[in-house]
């Protein structure tokens, strides 16, 4: 048994000597042991919950086998990556502009054996960087990717207790010519929608708010027949001319399978108000309403990612379930939907 | 003789489909074809809370990222789990460039305002850039419908590339 086991550790060990005798023979024929950056390219992507980062690939002349570090500074706004044994190509620029989004812009700085490259922002945060050193593959050379993270900048919003005086933009889901979501019997998402849109426009009003309604009747808010985005950019536009304290979209959920049920919340991080405000309407709705709790969730919703203000989107039910389709025909879940909602906003402005 | 063997497993591929595919795997051991690749799928979980990893072998020439999209629409093997893809829905290519892949449908897809909710079309997103994620150089996607990228669908926004999930996925 033990002699076994080292018969296995000597052939890995062999085979690490193998492979790193083959690496150390690339690396020697590309030249002077540097290994070349022959190409920049940056990326900023967003993933299916919103969360941005940006991309630095660097298209390298051989494999990359040296050391690095990389060092964020004490306020998120600098990181730099060092990088043994690497050297720009003569072609390459020492200055990369970038749209702003995570990074203002890449620099790189040369010195004997050494790159150094900085990413940098005026506003933004980031987090720690991530390198992988990639393999060359049939369609790609070697490369060293960089993924820069980007943070969130805590925000202070406008709280203060009570419903008085606060604006808030109610948002009922489709309307017109799209009907949304369709239920089992034929019920229209749109129509549940700005039911318990009115409701909750009446509780707020009465507690002293403003509220602006991005439609209250069953219209389209650009015009009919109009593309999803033109629809979705007329709300955004509607709603910021008017500054609001917050922005509440309100929806219902579907899926193929009919037993699907229960009530969740969607926000993007703007701030780190978002999550409180969805959190607030989540809790409350759930009480309200009973149903099965499916959380809080982050998303890259057009209407969440594109307004200014703190946002949320509330799938109150399922509309695709029997009996949730049911119910939110009813006037007395509907009131108890919008009742939930109200308290949400309620305790958000508090503080809670 | 080896051409036709290979066509052999192309078309036992192709009558199984989804069906029987985990027919040519034993969990934890090597696969019993060696001339099989693995393509992994992610579906919807039954509540649409998550997506779920399918993993399939297919023949070498079947690990294109369209096939994978089309058994993605066709949907799993698994009747606890689902395809996010209203009926219809036809892959009608994926070009990748820049890591970036970018796939085409018919107009189908568009029926997902009516029969999906806004989670469940997030959840369509992540099932999508999940799979083309797994085949090597692509990092994000973008969505088509006969040739013309999409800015929004349904709720979700597409106006830049989107990235892989991994905390969508149920472990």
């Amino acid at each position: 048994m033990l002699y076994k086991n080292i018969y296995i550790n000597l052939l890995i060990f062999l085979l690490i000597t193998i492979n790193c005798s083959f690496v150390a023979a690339a690396v020697h024929v590309s030249g002077a042991g540097q290994i070349l950056v022959n190409h920049v390219e940056t990326i900023s992507t967003v993933d299916v919950s919103g969360n941005a980062k940006l991309r630095v690939i660097l298209d390298l002349s051989g494999p990359y086998v040296s050391e690095y570090e990389s060092v964020t500074d004490q306020f998120g706004t600098d990181v730099s990556v060092k990088f043994d044994n690497l050297a720009l190509a003569s072609n390459i620029d020492h200055t990369v502009k970038l749209d702003g989004k995570v990074a203002d812009s890449v620099n790189f700085a040369e010195s004997i054996d050494l790159l150094k490259i900085d990413l940098k922002s005026e506003r933004n945060r980031f987090g720690d960087a991530v390198v992988t050193v990639v393999s060359k593959t049939k369609t790609a050379p070697y490369r060293i990717i960089i993924d820069l993270p980007l943070m969130v900048v805590s925000q202070s919003a406008n709280i203060s207790s009570g419903l008085r005086g606060k604006k808030i933009v109610l948002d009922p889901g489709h309307g017109g010519s799209d009907t949304g979501a369709v239920g089992p019997t034929g019920i229209t998402e749109k129509a549940v929608n700005i039911s318990i849109a009115l409701q909750l426009r009446t509780m707020l009003i009465n507690a002293g708010a403003q509220v602006i309604m991005t439609r209250d009747k069953d219209i389209d808010c650009s015009y009919p027949n109009s593309s999803d985005v033109e629809e979705l950019s007329a709300r955004v536009a509607y709603a910021t001319k008017y500054k609001p304290d917050i922005f509440i979209s309100l929806h219902n959920d579907a899926f193929y399978n009919r037993d699907s049920n229960g009530t969740g919340t969607y926000y993007f991080v703007k701030s780190n108000q978002d999550a409180r405000l969805a959190n607030n309407i989540q809790r409350d709705l759930i009480k309200c309403v009973g149903l099965k709790d499916r959380g809080i969730r982050k998303a890259n919703f057009y209407v969440l990612r594109n307004t200014k203000m703190p946002a949320a989107l509330v799938e109150v039910a399922f509309i695709s379930n029997v009996n949730e389709e049911k119910l939110l025909t009813e006037s007395a879940f509907q009131q108890k939907a919008a009742k939930g909602i109200f308290e949400g906003i309620n305790d958000y402005f508090s503080g809670r | 003789m080896r051409k036709l063997a290979l066509l052999g497993i192309i078309a036992g591929t192709l009558l199984l489909g989804g069906c029987f595919s985990d027919a040519t795997t034993t969990n934890g051991t090597p696969a019993v074809k060696p001339a099989t690749e693995q393509v992994v799928l992610y579906y919807a979980n039954k509540d649409a809370t998550k997506v779920v990893v399918e993993k399939r072998d297919v023949a070498p020439d079947k690990k294109t990222m369209q096939n994978a999209v089309t058994q993605l629409i066709a949907g799993p093997s698994d009747n606890r789990t689902h395809s996010f893809f209203p009926k219809g829905t036809k892959c009608l290519g994926v070009v990748s460039k820049n890591g970036v892949a970018t796939v085409d449908f018919n107009d189908a897809l568009k029926s997902v305002k009516t029969e999906l909710g806004s989670g469940e079309q997030m959840l369509l997103i992540a099932s999508l850039v999940n799979t083309l994620t797994e085949f090597q150089g692509v990092t994000s996607i973008q969505i088509s419908v006969n040739g013309k990228l999409l800015k929004v669908l349904g709720d979700f926004d597409l106006s830049e590339p989107i990235g892989r999930s991994d905390e969508l996925i149920e472990k």
